[in-house]
């Protein structure tokens, strides 16, 4: 209990460290056609008849930070042929047990509700979009 | 300890941008290992007006022509930065709190890979290279911390916060006294002289097999080598490398923080002393022109 309390203590420690960072930055909300999914949401989401991209991260992991405005960019450029979303691991413990993630950012690729292949790590933009198109 | 000017790296880059600042009569500390850096192994023969010369040779003439205008030098390494009110911490592994108005990044490039059968089929799959970011998947399970250094040492103490059990793989425990000091008094195993051969599982990392043949069961592989990279070190600051690795700075040495500039192999390619010394000058100059507020 008393170990729950100091993890909870230094996450909540990071996570307003980097909201305090990240608006005294000015940093801009994400757009694009990027959907927010949940642990609730996420078998519904990947049973779609596009191609499913889920970018799995959390707020304090800087790579995450980086990928997320290349994701966006790409849901807009291929919104007609992929759903894209975005999993807080964080919060949504039981879909990052699901797929064995462990290291982030994971994108998960899905198609026809089945899961296909995972992304580890930051990439490219053209390499995640040559990635994605090859599972059309 | 405050200071108007804080480099973090004593590289060809950090050691010009040191030199110059001094000059400006600011107060200036660098902060690495002259030994760390990937010069001091290298042999030079393309920089103007040197027919040859050890890389350790220049880098400790360098240091000396540094300290000579009044830069401090400490050879720690740094474990985390971070804003503050007009300006920037600096926390060393030799528990030092370094305050400072203009901060340079001239801590090179970060070369990571453990290069071991297992690694990338395990990237993400229990490997991982970055304790802050996937410490969390890792609650009350059993972890390898690999690496000799302070680096190694912090990953292991926040891990010991999450993991139910923490193993540190080490050729040669590096770190600094302070940080053994934590590590002494924590369920931290240390294993030493040792060093992975291989990482293996079934679709998920289940262990490490040593270079002696032992064989340990763990769920996750942290591998933390070298000092802290100058990117994670950036993405503190709010500053994100691109996928290179490499920081984009302006022709001011300016990264997109105020107050934080950067130079040498961090900013990008090439990667040759005369670039970074010419970097280092810029940044150098920069950073002491906006810690005296000559610049808006």
């Amino acid at each position: 209990m008393e170990q729950d309390d100091e993890l909870e203590s230094i996450r909540a420690r990071k996570l307003n460290a980097l909201i305090e960072h990240s608006n005294k930055k000015g940093e801009k909300k994400m757009a694009g056609n990027v959907e927010v999914i949940t642990d609730a949401g996420f078998d519904k989401f990947i049973k779609q008849d596009k191609l499913v991209v889920i970018d799995c991260w959390a707020p304090w992991c800087g790579p995450c930070r980086a990928l997320a405005p290349k994701i966006e960019e790409l849901s807009v450029e291929m919104a007609d042929k992929v759903a894209f979303g975005k999993l807080n691991t964080d919060e949504n413990e039981n879909v990052a047990l699901r797929f064995n993630i462990s290291a982030i950012p994971t994108v998960l690729i899905f198609k026809n509700g089945n899961f296909v292949d995972r992304i580890v790590g930051l990439r490219p933009k053209e390499a995640m979009k040559a990635a994605f198109e090859k599972m059309l | 300890m405050n200071y108007d000017v804080v480099i973090i790296g004593s590289g060809v880059a950090g050691l010009q941008a040191a030199i110059h600042a001094a000059r400006k009569k600011v107060k200036v500390a660098v902060i690495g290992k002259i030994e760390a850096s990937a010069l001091s192994k290298a042999h030079i023969e393309n920089y103007l007006g040197i027919e040859t010369s050890d890389g350790s040779k220049l880098l400790e003439t360098g240091a000396k022509q540094a300290r000579h205008y009044g830069a401090e030098l400490f050879p720690e390494e740094v474990i985390s930065v971070e804003m503050s009110e007009g300006g920037f911490i600096v926390k060393t592994d030799g528990m030092k709190d370094l305050a400072c108005k203009a901060l340079i990044i001239a801590s090179g490039i970060s070369r990571n890979k453990l290069n071991v059968e297992g690694e990338k089929e395990f990237y993400g799959l229990g490997v991982s290279y970055c304790a802050n970011c996937d410490c969390h998947f890792f609650k009350k399970k059993k972890v390898a911390i690999v690496g000799n250094g302070s680096n190694a040492a912090v990953a292991a103490l926040l891990l010991k916060d999450y993991a139910d059990k923490v193993y540190w793989v080490a050729k040669a425990v590096t770190a600094s006294k302070e940080l053994m000091e934590m590590v002494e008094v924590s369920s931290i195993e240390i294993i030493s002289p040792a060093w992975p051969a291989k990482i293996v599982g079934e679709n998920v990392v289940k262990g490490i097999v040593l270079k002696d043949g032992k064989v340990i069961d763990v769920d996750g592989v942290f591998i933390e080598l070298g000092a802290k990279g100058a990117a994670d070190l950036a993405i503190e600051l709010g500053i994100i490398a691109d996928e290179s690795g490499s920081i984009k700075v302006d022709r001011e040495c300016r990264t997109e923080t105020e107050g934080v500039f950067a130079c040498g192999d961090i900013t990008g390619q090439p990667w040759q002393m005369a670039k970074a010394v010419g970097e280092g000058c810029v940044a150098g100059l920069n950073a002491a022109s906006f810690a005296r507020k000559e610049v808006e």
